[in-house]
């Protein structure tokens, strides 16, 4: 009997407490802790844009824009190098960048695509938060040039390695708006025009204690190789005169340091992708490494992709000293009394991506994280402005072209009378081949090249002639990523010559 | 070693003592049905805590040796079991109750049980006697062949916990571990558990029997029961013992140095012959041939070497007539394979479970398991480097005077880019897991009316602490000094669950019914501190090991330190469910079962689930109208039901503002940018599942039968989609996957005589894996570029994909146009694309698939799935007298293998390669049509990923063999007893045929680099039970 009360009591007492629970339950708050340690956009410093560009030039540092895929698609296609590395990595990018059979995705290819667009968006965050600022101050507007200047060396990189590509210039919120159709060439070098031409009015001649930010002859350098890429030559001339006029470089850094760690940012420096790794602090890029010797021990310096070939060695004139800055031998001295060992998978390799022993020894690392990526120096805009000038004609241009070549080939005899004689001719052709010879030498390995070829025209001949029987015209542009194309549904169409 | 010899003393003392003293006895009687009074065949009858059993004849008599204080348990489909004490008797007869009282044949399904004969699901059921035949660190290992549609890929390495899928993958994502709920809580493994704590294993395979755990649930649920004392039961001690060494098994056969250095002649490779002319230069010509060096190094035999494995457990149950406990402890320990390095696992569990009843209206209980192991985590780059180190190179070099402090041999000395020698990671690297796990569980249980309503309310902790501690010693290869470091890494989780039940059980007339309404509070919070240091001072080495600490590395990092807690997306999830299950039955011939679960959590954007699901069952053997002779059951189910799965990464559902700084000019500077990918569930991972089974009995219950066929689709998916032009993958809830199979399971068990009785059971099952959902896209890529992966719409997940190799050029040359007609022909490529790519005589001939005449992307095909389509099972058993014999065998097929090992000479040509590739080159004309030449392994043209890469990896394997003699305690005459003994030996793994070539046909994921070989096991056991 006692039982069953306590139990009636137990029951009502037990419904009661799970009632409560079960209802209780119901409008509990016990699931509304959000989660934490992500920031979202509430969480930027109101105003400034100053975090935003930062972050738009760490976009620089991608692999895509300073690392494999930009030394594969600007020079491992020309003439003058070789894909390199092992039979490995061959067997995937061979065919491609030294058989000119283009594949509809390949990770270097993709990866060029992707970094960029990375690129692209991180600037348009700079430039599309300017609306949201009233008054917005001096510093402001330069930031936005700043971004503006990066959009627009994306775009002409874009332009010059895909041809017709969307142009992206909002920020992108959903995956629905990112899909966009292509532009055509000209469309999009107007809004790179629109850009460049923004980012030279508003950017500074120096920053001070910021050397290495965009300028405004880093924006007069990406527009004079606009032009120049249009045959636009007259404007072309006008932006690099307006570099060379502005005193802010000169050929004074000898040919053989100007890839050295000591001379980053220096007088010859225009513009160049900004690394830095100490051992504690990593913020690099790995262009030397992915070039480095592939060697073993101390020797193993990277992968050793990108490799100079004897077309571009017997390219140099006799005795030539940028010869030996431009090409590490396997088996000789690298310039800094150490000798490379003579059974390296390679003979040769690309100086200008060489760290100095020094350094690597100090950080106890082989692999150059700290080595900037000159993307644009003095000498590349004073060539430009010769040829510039020799294809407008004339005589005072003439000279003028020959003026600009020789202060070129001046610097590289570097007091030795007895090589590279001045180029005399004022015959405009051989003018132009003289011109065509010294990029090909003064810039060798600067990923110049490919792109001067198209730009000249003769991409399919000297390709020919240099062995590549498989390159074509339509290898001047890749093959948008297939992947990109199946992702827009439609709306983004392919290249009609990889159809 | 030490240790050994005790074991083996003890044992031959007790050996000994028992063919001295031991009197065996035999017990027979017969067993009757309560309601007919009829004998009842097949009852199996069993001495309890032992694996000595036997089985009723046609007339319900059995005979079983057994000793005066044992207990009798009798066990049969349809009669509730019972337990008797033998009690000084000679004849023990049993009246068996039909089912329908609270002790019952019963299934364990999660808040509940049920009995077996009125599933509509599918729920499979290990017990306790045949997880301890499998000497593991872990339970799961023994379920292998066992279960149909569980595969498990086994993991040979040190405390490592084997790979688990149920009825296949179902989710992009992570694992697809089940859920495993130990005594109510639960885990992601249960390697903490000492297998002989467990009672019974219950793997919930159908989605109608997982339901109940909701959204917990979509990978698949096992559920664990620990052991109990019984009320009413004399205290019993138990010592279980076992000893046995591992040994590795089909080692891999790597070329020797006659076979690589004719390896290297026929590359034509100048360098790699420079580097043979290092090693003869080196260390010494060979004696007989002065063309090979004197050296020639097993790499797999130098690196490992049989190790031992032992496993001690001491269990005290008992109960009074209101109490009941458990309490044990166990001590496990397996030393790993690898030599020179500190490779080990020991393991030591305590438990207390205990329940009582406080009044004759309330029970409550408590169950405490804690779990300390320390574990030495091999190096498993070591298997890498022994496939990859060349035989010509010794594992010391004197010569290498400024390797230190151990002069092992550097293979960059002889030229090659690498130092190779696996005992570089071996010497110079120890890494040490220090792991506490804490099960707690306290619950009540108020029977609201007598035997029909009750109330249980039950909290359960886990609590999981991993300290981790690796220390990298400073050494000096001889060419390259290494500096030392030491990271440490330390997480706490701490998980709660929390239910609150009602169960409800009635009848009315023929009307049965059971009725759950619940509700559930779970939390899981973690906390994760690392931190690294390089530069050790003073220099560490194994022998100081006073100076593995943090304080005495003089360079940190900041990026290598870390404090993630609460403030960390993954760290603080929540969750909150209503759950209901309604079991109902029509005088046990028509069977209904539902559950329906709602879950809520903070970790999608998608806060709230509904998952329900329905069962039906037809027992046609109970209609009236049912008369087939031979058939003594006979039931049909049905089951449908919906899953969730949230063991997915949380998602933000907004954009994100990340740092992304940069330096200028040397300088740091910070930057931020918003991020535009992000991930947003919009809908839980869903698993839908349809269940069709038959169970049946026959031939008085000698012959069992047990068939499933599955439909198993998951949708909603997360899949990393990649947007256009944002470079990032952001998930959404889209993919889908289907996996279909059939389950067979068929055992028969007859005793011939009084001495003799034996059994045999198999079980197949079937799965077929296809991905059919992708939001739009018609792949997603996986694994690496190289040897990739892809999942395809219509094809299994991440399957290998690539080139179909269909043969080997004989002849030919691309220098000579005659050739390369005759090569078109052979291959149907175009003839300038083989000039372009300069195929020759011993390279592979890949399909042309659209026929284009040339080998492009467009040619790849889907080459292969790791998911095996079979897996199968057989097992037998007989029992002579006191000799208890069983055998399983088990096997796996139609799945492929990505040898990376092989593949990795694409990365460099520094390699050895494998026996069987050494051999089978091809070597001109007829030789090879499958392998490619010695030159050609090194050309690109033969170095895509194809079906060279990808082998079948079925194999047939005898999974464990074990023999067991028992001897009885009896009374002797001067009143002293003897406890019953039982010897056990164990084979585990001996035999295992296959094909692949590597260690074992078992990855985990499909793809072998460094995978850990599993060894055979032979153990010696012991057994005593007072």
């Amino acid at each position: 009997m006692k039982t069953k009360i306590i139990t009636a009591d137990i029951k009502r007492l037990a419904i009661a407490y799970l009632t409560v629970w079960l209802l209780a339950g119901c409008g509990t708050d016990w699931l509304e802790i959000k989660p934490k340690g992500r920031f979202t956009e509430e969480d930027l410093p109101a105003g400034s844009l100053e975090g935003r560009v930062f972050a738009a030039y760490s976009g620089l540092r991608s692999e895509a824009t300073s690392g494999l895929p930009y030394a594969a698609v600007h020079n491992i296609r020309s003439d003058d190098a070789h894909l390199g590395s092992n039979s490995g990595d061959y067997a995937q990018a061979g065919p491609i960048y030294d058989e000119f059979n283009y594949s509809l995705s390949h990770w270097l290819t993709d990866s060029y695509w992707d970094g960029h667009y990375a690129l692209i968006n991180l600037t348009n965050n700079v430039i599309t938060a300017l609306d949201s600022i009233a008054e917005p101050s001096t510093g402001t507007l330069v930031n936005v040039a700043e971004a503006k200047f990066l959009r627009g060396w994306a775009y002409f990189n874009l332009v010059r390695t895909f041809g017709e590509v969307p142009i992206i210039d909002f920020r992108i919120t959903d995956q629905a708006s990112a899909i966009r159709p292509k532009s055509t060439i000209d469309a999009i070098y107007r809004f790179i025009d629109a850009d460049i031409a923004e980012a030279v009015a508003m950017l500074p001649e120096q920053w001070d204690g910021y050397p290495g930010r965009a300028t405004r002859g880093a924006a007069l350098a990406v527009q004079t190789k606009t032009y120049m890429a249009r045959q636009l030559y007259a404007q072309a001339l006008a932006s690099a005169q307006a570099i060379i006029s502005s005193g802010v470089y000169d050929l004074s850094v000898p040919y053989h340091q100007i890839f050295r760690e000591e001379r980053e940012n220096s007088k010859e420096s225009i513009f160049e992708i900004q690394a830095l790794f100490d051992g504690v602090q990593d913020f690099g890029v790995t262009w030397a490494s992915r070039q480095g010797v592939r060697g073993s021990g101390e020797w193993n310096l990277g992968w050793g992709w990108n490799i100079p070939n004897q077309r571009l060695i017997d390219a140099f004139e006799p005795n030539d000293p940028r010869h030996e800055a431009t090409v590490l031998y396997s088996g000789k001295d690298d310039g800094f009394g150490n000798v490379l060992p003579d059974n390296l998978p390679r003979a040769q390799w690309n100086k200008k991506a060489y760290t100095d022993p020094a350094i690597r020894r100090q950080l106890g690392n082989n692999f150059g994280r700290w080595f900037n990526v000159r993307i644009i120096r003095y000498a590349d805009i004073v060539l430009l402005a010769a040829e510039a000038a020799n294809e407008l004609g004339g005589d005072a241009n003439i000279d003028l072209a020959l003026d600009y070549l020789e202060q070129v080939r001046a610097r590289a005899r570097g007091g030795n009378s007895g090589i590279l004689p001045p180029v005399t001719t004022r015959n405009q052709a051989e003018l132009r081949q003289a011109i065509r010879h010294e990029r090909q030498v003064e810039l060798g390995m600067e990923n110049e090249r490919f792109f001067d070829l198209v730009r000249w025209g003769i991409d399919v001949e000297t390709m020919h002639g240099a062995g590549h029987v498989g390159y074509q015209q339509r290898n001047r542009y890749f093959p948008i990523p297939q992947k990109e194309v199946d992702r827009s549904g439609g709306v983004l169409i392919q290249n009609p010559d990889y159809q | 070693m030490k240790n050994t010899l005790r074991n083996c003393f003890w044992g031959l003392c007790l050996l000994w003592c028992g063919a001295v003293y031991a009197q065996e006895g035999r017990v027979s009687g017969k067993v009757t049905d309560a309601l007919t009074a009829n004998g009842i065949p097949g009852v199996t009858v069993m001495v309890k805590g032992t694996s000595v059993a036997t089985q009723t004849d046609a007339a319900g008599n059995y005979s079983i040796e057994a000793a005066l204080t044992d207990t009798l348990v009798f066990r049969s489909l349809g009669f509730a079991p019972q337990e008797i004490a033998v009690d000084n008797r000679t004849t023990v007869d049993v009246v068996l109750e039909d089912q329908g009282t609270e002790l019952e044949e019963v299934v364990v399904i999660g808040y509940g049980t049920q009995r077996q004969r009125e599933l509509t699901t599918a729920v499979s059921t290990v017990r306790a006697e045949e997880i301890v035949r499998t000497p593991a660190a872990t339970a799961m290992q023994s379920l292998q062949g066992r279960v149909a549609g569980v595969q498990i890929v086994s993991s040979g390495a040190p405390g490592a916990s084997p790979t688990v899928r149920l009825r296949g993958i179902g989710s992009f994502e992570g694992g697809a571990a089940p859920l495993y709920v130990v005594d109510g809580m639960f885990f992601d493994n249960i390697d903490f558990l000492n297998p002989n704590d467990i009672e019974t294993i219950s793997v919930l395979k159908d989605a109608s029997a997982a339901a109940i755990y909701g959204v917990r649930a979509g990978n698949g649920v096992v559920l664990i029961e620990t052991k109990s004392g019984a009320y009413n039961q004399q205290g019993t001690i138990e010592y279980d013992a076992y000893y046995g060494i591992q040994n590795p098994q089909n080692v891999l056969q790597m070329a020797n140095t006659e076979q690589f250095v004719q390896y290297v002649q026929e590359t034509g490779a100048s360098a790699d012959n420079t580097f043979v002319q290092n090693a003869i230069a080196r260390f010494g010509a060979h004696p007989s041939n002065p063309n090979l060096p004197n050296v020639n190094t097993n790499w797999y035999n130098e690196v490992m070497s049989p190790a031992p494995i032992q496993n001690h457990n001491l269990t005290f149950n008992g109960g009074g007539e209101n109490t009941r406990y458990s309490i044990g402890g166990s001590y496990f320990d397996q030393e790993g394979l690898l030599n020179e390095h500190r490779n080990n696992y020991r393991r030591m569990n305590f438990r207390v479970k205990v329940d009582s009843r406080v009044k004759d209206w309330l029970s409550v209980g408590g169950n405490f398991n804690a779990s300390m192991a320390r574990q030495y985590i091999g190096e498993n780059t070591a298997w890498f480097r022994s496939y990859f180190s060349v035989p010509i190179l010794p594992v010391f070099d004197e010569n290498n005077t400024a390797a230190a402090p151990h002069r092992l041999a550097n293979a960059q000395l002889l030229g090659y880019r690498g130092s190779q020698n696996p005992f570089f990671p071996l010497y110079y690297v120890d890494n040490r897991h220090h792991i506490a796990k804490l099960l707690g569980n306290f619950h009540l249980e108020a029977n609201i009316i007598e035997s029909k309503l009750k109330f249980r309310t039950q909290y359960n902790y886990g609590l999981s602490f991993i300290n981790r501690r690796r220390v990298d010693f400073e050494y000096n290869d001889g060419v390259t000094r290494h500096q030392s470091a030491i990271r440490r890494e330390n997480t706490s989780d701490y998980d709660q669950v929390w239910d609150n039940f009602l169960t409800y059980d009635d009848n009315f007339g023929k009307h049965n019914l059971n009725v759950v309404l619940g509700q559930s509070f779970r939390s899981e919070y973690s906390e994760l501190l690392y931190a690294r240091g390089t530069a050790i001072s003073p220099a560490p080495s194994r022998a100081a090991e006073q100076y593995w600490y943090l304080r005495n590395a003089t360079d940190f990092d900041l990026d290598d330190v870390g404090d993630a807690n609460e403030n960390t997306l993954n760290a603080n999830l929540r969750f909150l469910s209503f759950f209901g299950r309604a079991a109902y039955n029509y005088d046990e011939r028509y069977l209904f079962y539902t559950t329906f679960r709602r879950d809520g959590n903070n970790k999608f954007q998608k806060k709230w689930g509904n998952f329900a699901t329905v069962g039906l069952g037809w027992i046609i053997s109970s209609e009236e109208f049912f008369d087939v002779g031979g058939i003594d059951f006979l039931k049909l189910r049905a089951s449908w039901g919906q899953l969730g799965n949230d063991a997915i990464s949380p998602a933000v559902g907004a954009p994100t503002l990340v740092e992304n700084s940069g330096a200028i000019n040397d300088t740091r500077v910070v930057g931020r940018r918003l991020d535009p990918t992000y991930d947003l569930i919009t809908e839980w991972e869903t698993t839908v599942e349809t269940n069709f089974g038959l169970d049946a009995q026959f031939l008085n219950s000698r012959l069992s039968l047990e068939a499933d066929y599955f439909i198993r689709d998951t949708r909603s998916l997360a899949v990393g989609i990649v947007p256009p032009v944002i470079r990032a993958s952001e998930r959404r809830s889209v993919g889908e996957i289907r996996n279909t199979g059939v389950e067979l399971n068929l055992n028969w068990r007859d005793q011939l005589s009084e001495d003799f009785s034996y059994s045999i059971g198999g079980n197949i099952a079937t799965l077929k894996n296809t991905v059919r959902g992708l939001g739009g896209a018609g792949y997603l890529d996986a694994g690496s570029s190289e040897f990739r992966q892809r999942s395809i719409i219509g094809q299994p997940y991440q399957a290998f994909f690539g080139y179909d190799v269909v043969g080997v050029f004989q002849e030919g040359h691309f220098s000579s146009a005659a050739d390369i007609a005759q090569m078109a022909q052979v291959s149907g490529y175009n003839p300038e694309f083989i000039a372009a790519r300069q195929l020759q005589a011993g390279d592979l001939i890949f399909r042309d698939v659209n026929g284009d005449g040339v080998i492009d992307d467009e040619d790849r095909v889907v080459l292969g799935s790791y998911l095996p389509k079979f897996t199968w099972g057989l097992n037998l058993g007989f029992s002579y007298k006191r000799f208890d014999f069983s055998a399983l065998l088990q096997g796996q097929s139609g799945y492929s293998i990505l040898n990376r090992k092989r593949g990795e000479l694409i990365f460099t040509n520094d390699t050895n390669i494998d026996a069987d590739l050494a051999a089978n080159l091809w070597r001109g004309p007829g030789t090879s049509n499958s392998y490619p030449s010695a030159s050609g392994l090194r050309r690109s043209w033969n170095q895509p990923m194809s079906s060279y890469y990808v082998e079948d990896g079925s194999y047939f394997r005898v999974q464990n063999v074990r023999l067991s003699y028992s001897f009885f305690g009896r009374e002797t005459q001067g009143g002293a007893m003897l406890p019953r003994t039982r010897l056990t030996f164990t084979a585990e793994r001996p035999l295992t045929v296959f094909r692949y070539n590597g260690f074992n046909p078992e990855v985990p994921n499909g793809v072998d680099r460094e995978v850990y070989p599993v060894p055979a096991v032979y153990t010696l056991g012991l057994s005593i039970s007072l």
